[in-house]
């Protein structure tokens, strides 16, 4: 029980956290895609384009602008290739989904056999 | 006198190739002595072979001998001896050789410590590794020839690729692949087991430490990697959850669960066929990333359509694998009888949950992995799955996983199944408390430093109140150092990724900065000429109320054949805490852009990998006895 509530405790809180816009901004770095690298996020690279989108980035925050809502102009600008965090949207359902799939037909296969 | 050293590795090759058919006698030459004694010399001859034909690759290497495609294009003669060597094996085609030297060492041991084994198992497993090394080699000299010659001889070669001239590359491939390879010792094993009908408690007691030989070398080259990705990359980043890492990683998982699995069935006889199932998954898993890595799929999927041939090689190769070794499982599974049940309350009942958790771990990382790819292929929108995903995914697994590792020792011990329950709240509470004391900023933080507190007191606290028996202390040695390994490594994850202080910013000659507790003066940028590269290597005091605690010295390379520029981090390492400091991008004659990272306790990621390697090599050495 201790585990479940744990879980969902942790499913629930991932993103209670983010504060000011100092830590917004490094958060939001971190979880886009330099588009002109081999798989680098914005705060890695130092490819000109990822230094004018980071700038860009600063500048929304500083205008107001939510997460969300620089993501989403982000991936409506740049598609959401540039998202490490794919959107949960048909496309991806069973990315999402599959796990939790997975662990249950495993789980009923393996226990049903074993514990006897 | 000239001798053409590259023809000789190209013969000797040939040569490995025809020793390969000799490996197959005994299925074409049945019931004959001979066949069997050609089959046994025949496995410990191919490793003296390739590893010749290797070492003529190195030389060729030394000697500068741009007659070679592969030579030319991965060294120059300005480039240090080391790496001259090195180089060997840092592109595609020697990379593969090496793989391939690799195996045959690997069937060398299996050969000479397969004795014991009886006749018809030992054979059947050392052909099915005969057909691996034969399918290898066959991909070297077919796809992938590091011998091959070049139309015209350039005059001097192309360069090794910067990143690659570092100590880290020099062991971390060799590393890796000793883990890869490793596991086509288990999966020729559980196959040949398979024709047998049977896996005795005995043969999972020798295969036991085969997997555990392969898993230390995968977690010493995947730690090694990481290590390097740290201090050579430039922006201090250890894990980036790239898919090259995946590679690795779903094979390493794989045979956690697996060095798991294989002890129930060796002491009990308990999970024959799933041990068995996992031993052929986590060898595919090693080559599906090999293929990965190799093919150019991972780079982009219109490079791999350009030149498949090396992708649907390894393609094949992999579906040969798994067809076989599944249709061998599946032919058989239903004579493989567990001597005994599972009751979910003790050892092997944690062990099927630990399985559980981490066989569905790899899974989601496999997903992870090859759903952009697969979305890619069918043209659909490009996707990217990152450190997001997996934290969403990956760590909810872990966290049960942590918690029956840290009862694990509780559970061993002999008292009563209401006093641990008392004990193990306590120890909860007690791990929750100091958790929460030290780590309030994040979730993830709490629950990670709660992990490695609650693993180290569950361990100490069996160590100093009921482990006095000094057999059964030995018989644990290796677990708790794994899992004490395990602990530390989370502790450096946790406390380093959510405690650092990272910034980017510009700072002219003389100018001081305060990041954390620290003050960062830019204190000299001098310029040097070595063999082979200019640097500009810059010199950062970090001072502490006035006192000064370290010089870092972090470089921007520009290597002379490639024109590329290359950033040396400079790195203050404290067990407790790093420094580090990499140069950005000159803004003017004496005004650099610095990243400057703070980074409580990272060491202990690294650390944690050697206290479990550690772990692996002591449950190498200490035997259970199967009569106790």
């Amino acid at each position: 029980m201790k585990k479940i509530t744990l879980f969902l405790f942790l499913l629930l809180s991932l993103n209670i956290y983010a504060s000011d816009a100092d830590s917004q901004y490094k958060e939001l770095i971190e979880e886009l895609r330099c588009m002109v690298c081999q798989n680098q996020n914005l705060a890695e690279s130092e490819a000109p384009l990822a230094v004018d989108m980071k700038q860009k980035i600063r500048e929304m925050l500083e205008s107001g602008k939510s997460k969300n809502e620089i993501k989403q102009f982000l991936s409506d600008r740049y598609s959401s290739y540039i998202l490490y965090e794919p959107p949960i949207n048909k496309q991806n359902l069973i990315l999402w989904i599959a796990p939790f799939i997975f662990i249950i037909i495993l789980s009923f296969m393996l226990l049903r056999r074993y514990i006897k | 006198m000239i001798i053409d050293i590259g023809f000789i590795g190209y013969f000797l090759l040939l040569l490995g190739l025809m020793n390969c058919l000799f490996l197959l006698t005994p299925k074409f030459v049945s019931g004959l002595n001979l066949s069997n004694n050609i089959l046994l010399s025949a496995s410990k001859l191919h490793f003296p072979i390739l590893f010749i034909s290797f070492i003529c690759l190195i030389v060729t290497f030394v000697g500068e001998d741009y007659s070679l495609d592969y030579v030319s294009k991965n060294s120059n003669s300005n480039l240090p001896l080391i790496y001259k060597i090195s180089a060997a094996w840092a592109g595609h085609e020697g990379s593969m050789l090496l793989w391939c030297v690799v195996s045959s060492f690997w069937m060398f041991l299996a050969s000479k410590y397969s004795n014991d084994l009886p006749k018809s198992l030992r054979t059947n497993f050392l052909t099915i590794m005969g057909i691996l090394n034969l399918g290898f080699l066959l991909f070297v000299v077919a796809t992938s020839n590091p011998f091959a010659r070049n139309l015209s001889v350039p005059i001097d070669g192309g360069d090794l690729n910067p990143l690659l001239q570092d100590f880290g590359l020099i062991v971390h491939p060799p590393m890796l692949y000793m883990g890869y390879v490793g596991l086509s010792v288990v999966f020729s094993f559980a196959v040949a087991c398979c024709f047998e009908k049977e896996f005795k408690k005995e043969w999972a007691q020798w295969l036991r430490p085969w997997v555990l030989a392969s898993w230390s070398f995968l977690t010493l080259g995947i730690s090694l990697g990481s290590w390097w990705a740290y201090y050579e990359l430039g922006w201090g980043g250890w894990w980036f959850w790239d898919p090259v890492e995946n590679a690795s990683f779903m094979p390493w998982l794989m045979s956690t669960a697996l060095i798991h699995s294989v002890i129930a069935s060796g002491e009990k006889g308990m999970f024959k066929s799933w041990t068995i199932l996992l031993s052929i998954f986590t060898f595919s898993l090693s080559l599906l990333g090999t293929f990965l890595v190799r093919s150019g799929i991972l780079i982009s999927v219109h490079s791999f359509a350009s030149d498949p041939s090396r992708g649907i090689f390894i393609l094949l190769m992999l579906a040969m694998l798994i067809g076989g070794g599944l249709a061998a499982y599946t032919m058989n599974s239903k004579k493989f009888v567990d001597d005994n049940d599972v009751n979910i309350y003790s050892k092997e009942g944690f062990f099927l949950l630990n399985n559980i958790l981490l066989v569905t771990a790899t899974f989601t990382i496999l997903l992870g992995t090859m759903y952009p790819l697969v979305l890619d292929i069918l043209g659909l929108e490009k996707i990217s799955v990152g450190v997001p995903y997996y934290n969403a995914v990956f760590i909810p697994l872990m966290i049960p996983l942590i918690l029956l590792v840290g009862y694990v020792p509780m559970l061993l011990s002999r008292i009563s199944k209401n006093k641990q329950i008392l004990q193990l709240l306590i120890i909860f509470l007690v791990s929750l408390v100091l958790s929460l004391l030290f780590s309030i900023n994040s979730i993830l933080y709490i629950v990670g430093f709660f992990s490695a507190v609650w693993i180290i007191i569950n361990i100490f606290f069996d160590l100093f109140l009921y482990t006095k028996n000094s057999v059964r202390l030995k018989s644990r040695m290796g677990m708790y150092f794994a899992h004490f390994g395990l602990a530390i490594f989370i502790l450096g994850a946790s406390v380093s990724e959510n405690t650092k202080v990272e910034k980017e910013l510009v700072l002219s000659l003389g100018e001081t900065t305060t990041i954390g507790s620290f003050d960062y003066k830019l204190n000299k940028l001098e310029e040097e000429k070595s063999v082979n590269y200019d640097a500009v290597i810059a010199s950062v005091l970090v001072s502490k109320n006035n006192s000064i605690v370290a010089e870092i010295k972090p470089e921007k390379r520009l290597y002379h054949s490639s024109e590329s520029a290359m950033t040396e981090a400079g790195i203050f390492a404290r067990l407790d805490r790093d420094l580090y400091v990499s140069l950005g991008n000159m803004i003017d004659d004496n005004k650099w852009s610095l990243r400057i990272y703070d980074k409580p306790f990272i060491r202990f990621i690294w650390i944690g990998t050697i206290f479990m390697i550690i772990g692996s090599i002591l449950s190498i050495r200490y035997r259970k006895k199967t009569n106790e």
